[in-house]
């Protein structure tokens, strides 16, 4: 016997894997595997489709009374709004006419249930996605989920949504449903192989306080239960079986984390001002209602990029101008005194609700105040409800992707026409309410001094900034390598954009990921920039930055940086002036390829 | 047999909750329930079949109906179109 075919599980091996920090923090611990889509459906020839058809009707009233479960704790725990993104799952369960079809073709083909099931619902699946319409293909994942279950039941496995310990729970993609039957009990972290740091599951997962890694393409193949797991969820990897060295490595950093989390929250509520008295502002950005809670420990000064349209792909619906106005005034509420601002609808691109077109080239299409100026219905309604709410505390309205100052000029009319609407109706509201433009696309960077005659502050968003100056698609995996927010054009364009918009009296700024890199903060900082918006969980950290920095050195240091041909050149710079004066945020809070 | 082309009208088209709404009407009537999009056709009663019809804002959809109530099958479900679901 040759000894590499000897298996010795005690001393399995070491792996590690990348993905997205999706909710920060370190979790050590043994996995729970949740599997869904595992299950291996078979094609098999049956004598009695009788007992087919009595299994699967046995697997639907099975997953009809999970759902009815589900929907339940979800009302509890989200609000009878929310939890109706269940209700489809169940009126799928109990769609007679489909189900009918299923049982026929059982008895006709003489084949398992599972089989039948499976190429049914994968057949309806497939029709929805060939729909170019952002919301039908939602939808398309309600059919799939609903196929996971009964096929789950058919194989009589029940679903694991109570268990013992607290583990780090492993599985393929988290659903609304993961999330709401997970949070009932002690979990340790999460990792998936799919998802996004702006999923549901993420952001739920970054509100509970709960370290995150998803993402990882093939986490699922590597564990089994009760294997241990190191989720970092700060740098976005996980560390399957660690060795003894490892772990003792990871419980360091643990602890030093958490020392550190400790006190930049601790001190999170101080202001950010510099040791030579420049104040700046350090917002949040904010997708979802359930981040509200968040922004008063982690010392956020208002809302700095309210994102609209998750209000759409959250309800299936567009939510009218009283239902906006309910859900912004909870957000002028959790900040108050300090200043909301509401980004109106930024659809289009790759995420299309209003038709059904797809475009050859949709970041150069209809999206942003574009869609909004050819749809003046939802733009008039949106406009009524931000000012409604700003009856109520501080409302700032701020418009996407605008390329000319036409744009600005037009959406600045209708916005006109709803307040005067408001007024015959004798509605309160902010008459000196304020307007703002994202400065994403070049045209408008280049006419930001133009365009901030119009308006009362510039915001820039770096994501669409760096893409449209390097003409770099971030989602196509051939070129994503050469995306570089830290290329000189971006730099010394966003100096531009800040030059500009003081030099016509208006505050400039940042919404865009750079805002909340620490790599960025001291640079942007010495720019001159006046106002950060990041993810509130970053907050404490770029605080901790401005308010040891000195305005006076760090706008020498910006000099420097914006003299600087090479990305690498600049980056190195910043590394190093990170390194060397806030070490522990270095070493904590920089994902691993920023270090490297 | 009859049939008539409807427009879908509200501007979140044929989602999940009309859907399940139309299914509904549909199943007051004992006539079977057809719809048809650029030849492809599916179940009025059922709500996955409605569902996959992807039918937005603006979307030509013919109405078939056969059996004995069809007449007023179709002036119901018609007049549902017309309203936009009741999301207008």
């Amino acid at each position: 016997m040759s000894s590499e075919h000897v298996v010795v599980p005690d001393a399995a091996e070491e792996i590690v894997l990348r993905g997205i920090g999706a909710s920060p923090g370190i979790a050590i611990g043994k996995v729970l595997l949740l599997e869904k889509d595992g299950i291996v459906v078979e094609e098999r020839g049956v004598d009695n489709p009788a007992v087919e058809l009595e299994r699967l009707q046995k697997a639907i009233d099975r997953s009809n009374y999970e759902l009815e479960k589900i929907y339940h704790t979800a009302r509890e725990k989200i609000g009878d709004e929310k939890a109706r993104i269940f209700e489809a799952q169940l009126l799928i369960l109990s769609d007679p006419v489909f189900l009918e079809e299923v049982k026929k073709k059982i008895v006709k083909s003489r084949k398992n249930a599972e089989f039948v099931v499976s190429t049914e619902f994968s057949k309806q699946v497939e029709q929805l996605k060939r729909s170019g319409n952002e919301l039908f293909k939602q939808r398309a994942m309600e059919i799939d989920d609903s196929k996971n279950r009964i096929l789950r039941n058919l194989a009589e496995a029940k679903l694991k949504s109570r268990f013992e310990g607290t583990p780090i729970v492993v599985t393929s993609e988290f659903t609304p449903a993961d999330a709401v039957l997970l949070s009932r009990n002690q979990v340790l972290g999460y990792v998936s192989d799919y998802g996004g740091a702006r999923s549901h599951a993420s952001i739920l997962s970054r509100s509970l306080g709960i370290p995150a890694v998803v993402g990882l393409k093939e986490a699922t193949k590597h564990v089994k239960d009760g294997v241990d797991l190191i989720l970092d969820g700060y740098r976005g990897i996980i560390v399957i079986n660690p060795s003894e060295g490892t772990l003792k490595k990871f419980r360091d950093r643990k602890q030093w984390c958490e020392q550190l989390d400790t006190e930049l929250m601790t001190e999170a509520g101080k202001p950010a001002l510099t040791t030579d008295g420049r104040r700046v502002s350090v917002e949040a950005n904010i997708e979802l209602l359930e981040e509200l809670p968040l922004l008063r420990p982690h010392g956020a000064d208002g809302i700095g990029l309210f994102r609209t349209e998750p209000l759409i792909i959250d309800s299936d619906s567009i939510p009218d101008e009283m239902e906006q106005a309910d859900i912004f005034r909870q957000a002028v509420e959790a900040v108050e005194p300090n200043a909301v601002i509401f980004r109106t609808f930024d659809i289009g691109g790759d995420k299309m609700f209003v038709g059904n077109h797809s475009e050859q080239n949709p970041f150069l299409g209809w999206r942003g105040i574009r869609m909004m100026l050819d749809r003046p219905d939802l733009l008039r309604e949106q406009f009524r409800a931000i000012l409604r709410t700003s009856a109520f505390g501080k409302c700032k309205i701020m418009y996407p992707m605008v390329a000319t100052d036409e744009e600005v000029i037009r959406a600045n009319e209708f916005l006109e026409e709803a307040k005067k609407s408001l007024d015959a109706e004798e509605v309160k509201y902010d008459k000196n309410i304020e307007v703002g433009v994202m400065i994403e696309i070049p045209s408008a960077a280049l006419m930001s001094k133009e365009i901030a005659r119009h308006v009362g502050f510039l915001s820039i968003g770096t994501n669409d900034l760096t893409q449209y100056l390097l003409a770099v698609d971030r989602t196509n995996e051939l070129v994503a390598h050469m995306f570089e927010e830290f290329h000189p054009a971006v730099l010394r364009t966003i100096k531009f954009v800040i030059d500009a918009g003081h030099d016509a009296g208006v505050k400039v700024a940042m919404c865009g990921e750079m805002a909340g890199n620490p790599l960025a903060t001291v640079m942007l900082l010495g720019m001159g920039l006046d106002e950060f918006s990041a993810v509130s969980s970053m907050l404490p950290v770029l605080k901790k930055i401005i308010r040891s920095t000195n305005y006076k050195s760090a706008r020498k240091f910006a000099r420097q940086l914006l003299k600087m041909e090479s990305v690498d050149e600049i980056k190195k710079s910043l590394s190093d002036y990170l390194k060397t004066r806030f070490e522990r945020i270095y070493f904590t809070t920089l994902s691993e390829g920023d270090i490297e | 047999m009859v049939q008539q082309e409807v427009v879908v009208k509200n501007r979140l088209g044929l989602h999940t909750r009309p859907a399940a709404s139309l299914v509904k009407l549909a199943a007051k009537f004992k006539s079977e329930f057809f719809l048809e999009r650029d030849g492809y056709r599916v179940n009025g009663k059922s709500i996955i079949g409605v569902m996959t019809l992807a039918a937005e804002e603006g979307a030509r959809i013919v109405l078939l109906f056969e059996g004995e109530d069809e007449e007023a099958a179709m002036k119901a479900m018609v007049d549902f179109f017309d309203r936009g679901f009741d999301e207008l």
